[in-house]
């Protein structure tokens, strides 16, 4: 199968791109992987050795019919026949046009809108309530007015300042909050949800659902190192039975189509779901290495095929990134940078 | 008293002890090797101090106070 995949910055923000490929071309499931990039700065592009073919792509702020032509003519180089968005800013256009690609013959697999938006962050509180999960404590507000009345109440800071779908910043004080509020709104828009901080243990899992509400396998894991911005360095799987059945109660109830991250924290006590996120998280190769290849498995409900269920791997197998360096030819970056 | 998730630490002869649930990853000394090790056989907390005051040829009230000490600590982590 010829295969588009976005997501190719593998830099010290990483996106899930690069190990989806890799998780792809060592199942041999992709019989050609096309990378889809932003920047011509982006790692994956010169990972020749992983990625055929890179093609500099319309930054999703252009629109779907810039989008569309684009892929449009990849499939026509390529004859790319399935494209895994892995990015979130571009998320929001796949899903809407998900349709529209199949009608392009380019295979995908996405939540509907509908499941896109019951996990956005103002809408995670109804939706941990109707799967039973904790969700910390929670204030939505508006406008700074509404901050305003909010630090009138004295609550303990900090409080994570979070955008409705994305970026979330700490506050220590009134004057930071609102500080983050005009900072994350102006990306994102409002509401703003004001959260008090969870203590405990970060862990998370990775998993597919079938949109039936079927799981496909998850792995779920504890970051053991992160960078200075959260993201993992080093991790161990786990075995942590409640969040298992927290995934499979997340996937029954919603019909979850595709790759999904739960961003949880335990607690002495419970769990907490703090994200939920609608893609591969940048550490899904960490899956695939443990034996369970959900891109490999993605591709195979894309294409209608039976798909393994197991999640069944190690238990305390540890994860390391590495930095690596590519040496090539400048006219390389040029022939990327001048596209588009 | 048998704790379940007791059961199911790792641990090996350096003192690295894993929890397979949470991730958490523990360094034991010698002594807590040897409480845990009694405890994972199915022997009581009593039990296990006697084994650890007979290995170090120490007080039992004191091997007692080292168990009760490791134990609160397991608690404390949230491992039992």
């Amino acid at each position: 199968m010829h295969v588009a995949i976005s997501g190719m910055n593998a830099t010290d923000n990483p996106g899930p791109g690069v190990p989806v490929a890799r998780s792809l071309r060592e199942s041999g499931a992709a019989s050609l992987i096309v990378g889809l990039t932003y920047d011509a700065h982006d790692p994956g592009n010169y990972m020749d050795f992983m990625i055929d073919h890179v093609h500099r792509m319309p930054y999703p702020t252009k629109g779907w019919n810039a989008l569309s032509e684009a892929l449009a003519h990849v499939k026509k180089i390529h004859e790319i026949e399935a494209v895994i968005p892995c990015l979130d800013v571009e998320l929001p256009l796949y899903i809407k046009h998900q349709n529209q690609l199949s009608e392009l013959g380019i295979k995908t697999f996405l939540p509907t809108e509908d499941q896109f938006s019951l996990r956005s962050k103002e809408k995670l509180i109804k939706l941990c309530a109707d799967i039973a999960i904790k969700y910390p404590e929670t204030t939505l507000v508006n406008s700074i007015d509404e901050l305003q009345e909010f630090a009138a109440q004295d609550p303990d800071w900090p409080i994570f300042v979070k955008g409705r779908y994305y970026k979330a910043s700490a506050a220590y004080n009134l004057q930071d909050a609102v500080h983050k509020f005009i900072e994350i709104s102006a990306d994102w828009g409002l509401p703003i949800l004001l959260q008090k901080p969870v203590s405990g243990i970060e862990i998370n899992l990775v998993g597919l659902g079938d949109g039936e509400g079927g799981l496909c396998g998850s792995v779920a894991i504890k970051k053991l190192m992160t960078t200075s911005i959260g993201k993992i360095w080093t991790g161990v799987t786990i075995d942590h039975p409640a969040l298992n059945e927290l995934a499979e109660r997340f996937v029954s109830h919603t019909k979850w189509r595709g790759p999904f991250e739960l961003e949880c924290i335990q607690n002495s006590e419970d769990i907490f779901l703090i994200e939920i996120n609608p893609r591969f998280p940048a550490w899904v190769y960490f899956a695939t290495g443990v034996g369970i290849n959900l891109p490999e498995r993605l591709l195979r409900l894309m294409q209608g095929r039976d798909v393994g269920r197991t999640s069944e791997y190690p238990v305390g197998k540890y994860f390391v990134r590495y930095t690596y360096e590519i040496v090539t030819d400048i006219s390389k970056f040029f022939k990327l940078a001048s596209s588009v | 008293m048998t704790h379940s998730r007791l059961m199911q630490l790792a641990t090996n002869d350096e003192g690295f002890c894993f929890d397979p649930r949470t991730g958490e990853t523990y360094q034991l000394n010698d002594t807590a090797r040897l409480v845990l090790t009694e405890l994972k056989k199915g022997q009581s907390e009593d039990a296990a101090a006697r084994t650890l005051a007979a290995t170090y040829e120490i007080p039992l009230y004191e091997a007692e106070t080292d168990t009760q000490e490791f134990m609160q600590m397991l608690r404390i982590n949230g491992v039992i």
